[in-house]
């Protein structure tokens, strides 16, 4: 077969291969749903000391579906390229626009040259036994060879962040924020290096007696540092500088798997210091409460102690005195009243007496009338008619005049009695005090006061010691308050009640001689009511007693002034009549005449009277017997006042006896709170000098450590705020910027860089060498040709 | 039969250098050692007229191959497509060139030499495209050292083998030795072009 085909197998060839390659990308589909995801690679080679000398940028679009989608991606257009085909792309600006027809998965791929600034700058030093070099120096060179890398992230830029200071105050600082990169650098140390040492790298064999270095880097802070500065040393001979490639991509540290726990802690780090700041200011807040307590405290203390000592002062100066001396006078009362009360049994007696003398002497009277009656007219010159005038006169002297006040006549007496009972002395009718106008302070005279002032002295003084507000009010305050204190230092003894009493004393009391069992007795010895089923307490305290001494006497007063002084003036009008008239018959009227009256008419007129002795003697007669009638019944009113004097004066005496009996706890209770005040002012005046320490310790306390406190968490919240706040700027920018020129609407995108570190191995020269050994070889083999064709 | 021992074992010889030669001229020598020397051999080996248009064509399938490299790195896309036109346009120009040469440059050397260098940098290329200025220079002088050398070896003996294969044509034939089988008598070339036989 002739070789005539030959151009037409090569036209065939160069029209069909195409057409078969093109045909070879099937069918256009129909339009549905199509998801876009945009790669670029960046490319860059580097010199062995890390200048850039050539970048290029590969894009790859994979497309997802099924339909038809245009698709705009942001390229570099600089020397663009389709790697996927013959055509080229449409370019609008500086978009690669394709119209793409997608069946399941499409992929279009496209580089050109990285027109930007790389991301990222490298850069390599060498020292060779222990001097800088020059990369083309180490080739072939024998010695200890040192390689430093450094590889900093350019992409910062002045940024404002914000974050909490820890106070809860956002601040804004302009901070340098990088686009978070992470990446690796790898290299390949060949057998001729040995004694290979890095601090920083990942070494391992490569399987072929080299040794494989990776370094891994994380070229953004907080979590890595925007610059990274590595590298490793090894004895070399027949030296080369090994190449080494660069590999990083943006990051975004809040959705990275790698970097979320660490940015995550950064936030758990200024939400704690947070949380820390505000506990500490919260306790600086209350330790300075505290403090101003303590010294509120110390000040309370204070007026405390001083309010004890005075209590103490008072109770031991003066209520504890007082007490003795209430005690002392109530002594003297159940004294008093037990002689009131054995004078008005006397007085009663004799009263009894009065009223049967008093009977005696009407009936005697009654038979003097009688045996006037039977007198003859010639009585007047009888002796024994001279007698009975003599006896009139005795008797009249006897019964003396109202105004005595002497025990010698009858007036006298009950003068006297009267005055016993109520005064002053002879002058009655003019009041003294607002009531009875006796002396109280007199122990002789006429302003003696009698049995009743004397009652209502005691029951007023009573009545203004038990009223309201009263003395006896203001020791029941003072009791409660020495009682409150107690209480307040001692959390067994339980508080008043509503009524102003402790509890009835129990098991929560400390000891009989404790200061709250006897604060205890002086509350209730005070206050208590009647009924009060306390031992010795069952008619009342001081103050229910007092006023049932009190309405006690006043029952006694209104009897002494009532019926006994009545009876007493009944018995004088009886005996005796200032101004009355003789002519009065009816013995009841105010001017009838009493006994000594009518004695004095018989007596100085019985001549006159004796021609008619029968008749007027016995007028006389009837009313002196009618006389006596009403003193026996006025003896019968005294004796019948003086039983109530009686009954009252010995229900004094016993309420006397209570008040004894009162006044002697009150004494005891007073004296014990006297000592417990001392005490208790001991004990405030140990704890005012105390309290000065607690002021001082609270302030030292938020001094020297909330405060410091306060201000660690400060510094912790906004050293992690802040550093957090780079993370979320940096996840940002990685966001926004992290793609070298940007993907397509709604298409998801990443970018890597790779840096391609040139290596220095005089392969330049090698080439040379070997091109030229080849050159010379062939030469030879073609030389030996032509000898052998000629000479053999 | 002694040819074929003499120019294997020569051949071995001239493999085992070229690995031995690896630590002065880069290890990469040692990788293609078998491949040069044996391409070599074959440019050594087998007879051509001129003899020089077997080297020339080694030289032009060589270097037409490392253009076509070249294009697939810097015009061609990255695709089957774009490596089957690459490899359509070598070989295309190979048979131009030597279609040009008037059959001074025999189409089978330029084949050895495009087999040379896509043998020596094929992977590497395809591990990185955009190194072929760095890379493809040291993979091409690599695969010529080894290949020169196989030449070197076989190259020599060649013309003397042709020669006596010649004269003692007949004695063989007498033998009853086919040496057809050994000898064609059919050139490569004209294999190559088609032609009948």
């Amino acid at each position: 077969m002739k070789n005539v085909l030959s151009p037409a197998r090569i036209g065939a060839a160069f029209v069909v291969a195409p057409a078969v390659i093109v045909l070879a990308g099937g069918p256009a589909l129909a339009a549905d749903n199509v998801s876009v995801s945009n790669t670029e690679t960046v490319q860059a080679h580097l010199d062995a000391s890390g200048h850039v000398r050539d970048a290029r940028v590969y894009e790859q679009l994979a497309l997802q579906g099924h339909g038809t989608v245009t698709v705009s991606d942001p390229v570099s257009t600089k020397n663009l390229r389709n790697l996927d085909g013959f055509g080229g792309f449409d370019v609008k600006g500086a978009n690669l626009v394709a119209n793409v027809s997608v069946d399941g998965e499409r992929r279009l791929r496209a580089v050109s040259d990285f027109t930007k600034e790389l991301p990222l700058k490298v850069t390599a030093t060498y020292t060779l036994d222990g001097k800088k070099v020059e990369p083309g120096d180490v080739v072939g060179r024998s010695g200890l060879l040192q390689v430093h890398y450094v590889v900093e992230n350019i992409t910062g830029r002045d940024q404002e962040v914000s974050f909490d200071d820890g106070t809860g105050t956002k601040v804004t600082r302009t901070e340098k924020v990088v686009i978070p990169m992470v990446g690796s650098l790898t290299t390949v140390l060949p057998s001729t290096f040995t004694d290979v040492r890095s601090d920083e790298a990942a070494i391992a064999g490569d399987g072929h007696g080299g040794t494989k270095m990776t370094f891994t880097m994380t070229l953004f802070g907080p979590i890595g540092s925007p610059r990274a500065e590595f590298g490793y040393a090894a004895k070399v001979t027949d030296g080369v500088v090994p190449a080494a490639t660069v590999s990083a991509l943006p990051v975004s540290p809040l959705d990275s798997p790698s970097f979320r726990g660490g940015a995550a802690s950064y936030k758990g780090g200024a939400d704690t210091g947070l949380e820390l700041t505000s506990g500490a200011t919260q306790i600086d807040s209350n330790v300075l409460k505290l403090r101003d307590g303590a010294a509120q405290l110390l000040a309370g203390l204070i007026k405390l102690r001083d309010g004890a000592k005075d209590l103490n002062a008072g109770l031991s100066g003066k209520a504890a005195p007082g007490a003795a001396k209430l005690a002392d006078g109530a002594g003297a009362l159940k004294s008093g009243t037990g002689k009131v009360a054995s004078g008005a049994g006397d007085a009663k007696a004799g009263s009894t007496q009065l009223a049967s003398g008093a009977a005696a002497l009407s009936d005697g009277i009654d038979q003097i009338t009688a045996g006037v009656d039977a007198l003859p007219v010639s009585l007047a010159k009888d002796p024994n008619f001279q007698r009975l005038k003599g006896a009139l006169a005795s008797m009249k002297a006897g019964i003396g005049s109202p105004t005595d006040m002497t025990r010698s006549t009858l007036l006298g007496g009950l003068n006297l009695l009267r005055a016993g009972i109520r005064s002053p002395l002879g002058n009655p009718l003019v009041p003294k005090d607002g009531k009875t106008g006796c002396d109280p302070l007199a122990t002789s005279g006429t302003t003696v006061c009698g049995a009743a002032d004397g009652i209502d002295l005691i029951a007023d003084g009573l009545d203004k010691a038990s009223k309201a507000g009263g003395s006896i009010d203001s020791l029941i305050v003072a009791a409660q308050g020495a009682y409150s204190y107690v209480h307040a230092t001692n959390p067994t003894c339980p508080a008043l009640d509503s009524n102003g009493l402790p509890p009835i004393p129990g098991a929560f009391f400390d000891a009989p001689a404790g200061p709250c069992y006897a604060a205890a007795n002086v509350v209730f010895g005070l206050k208590a009511d009647a009924g009060t089923p306390l031992p010795g307490l069952s008619d009342g305290g001081i103050k229910v007693q007092t006023r049932t001494a009190m309405t006690k006497l006043g029952i006694i007063s209104g009897g002494l002034s009532g019926d006994a002084l009545n009876g007493i003036d009944a018995i004088k009008k009886g005996l005796s009549n200032v101004g009355c008239n003789p002519a009065q018959t009816n013995p009841q009227a105010a001017d009838a005449c009493g006994v000594a009256d009518a004695a004095g008419l018989v007596s100085a007129g019985v001549d006159t009277l004796v021609a008619s002795i029968a008749d007027q003697l016995g007028a006389a007669l009837g009313q002196a017997a009618d006389g006596a009638s009403q003193v026996a019944g006025g003896a019968k009113a005294l004796d019948s006042g003086l039983g109530q004097l009686k009954s009252g004066a010995g229900q004094l005496d016993d309420g006397a006896g209570q008040l004894k009996s009162g006044a002697d706890q009150l004494s005891s209770g007073l004296g014990d709170a006297a000592a417990g005040s001392g005490e208790l002012a001991a004990g405030l005046d140990t704890a005012a000098g105390k309290a000065p320490a607690l002021e001082d310790g609270a302030s030292r306390l938020s001094a020297e450590g909330t405060t410091k406190l306060v201000d660690a968490g400060k510094g912790t919240a906004a050293d992690y705020g802040l550093k957090y706040a780079l993370i979320e700027a940096g996840a940002q920018r990685a966001k926004a910027e992290g793609m070298a020129y940007g993907a397509p609407a709604g298409a998801a995108g990443a970018t890597a860089y790779s840096l391609e570190l040139a290596g220095m191995s005089g392969e330049g020269s090698r080439n040379v060498g070997r091109g030229l050994g080849a050159m010379a070889v062939f030469g030879l083999g073609a030389g030996l040709t032509v000898l052998r064709r000629r000479w053999l | 039969m002694r040819k074929a021992l003499l120019s294997g074992a020569l051949l071995a010889v001239a493999a085992a250098v070229i690995v031995l030669l690896g630590g002065s001229f880069g290890d990469d020598l040692q990788h293609v050692a078998l491949l040069g020397a044996a391409l070599g051999g074959v440019v050594g080996l087998v007879p051509h007229q001129p003899a020089w248009g077997r080297l020339a064509g080694f030289a032009t399938g060589f270097v037409l191959a490392w253009v076509g490299f070249a294009l697939r790195a810097a015009v061609l896309p990255d695709t089957a497509g774009g490596r089957a036109v690459a490899a359509f346009l070598v070989i295309l120009a190979v048979a131009l060139a030597c279609a040009v040469s008037a059959g001074r440059v025999p189409v089978w050397s330029a084949l050895v030499g495009a087999a040379a260098i896509v043998g020596a940098y094929e992977s590497t290329y395809t591990n990185a495209p955009s190194q072929f200025l760095d890379e493809s220079p040291t993979a091409a002088t690599t695969i010529l050292f080894a290949a020169a050398l196989g030449f070197l070896a076989t190259s020599a003996f060649a013309e003397s083998f042709a020669a006596g294969r010649h004269e003692r044509r007949e004695p063989a034939a007498d033998a009853g030795w086919d040496l057809e089988q050994d000898s064609p008598t059919t050139t490569l070339d004209s294999v190559l072009a088609g032609e009948p036989q």
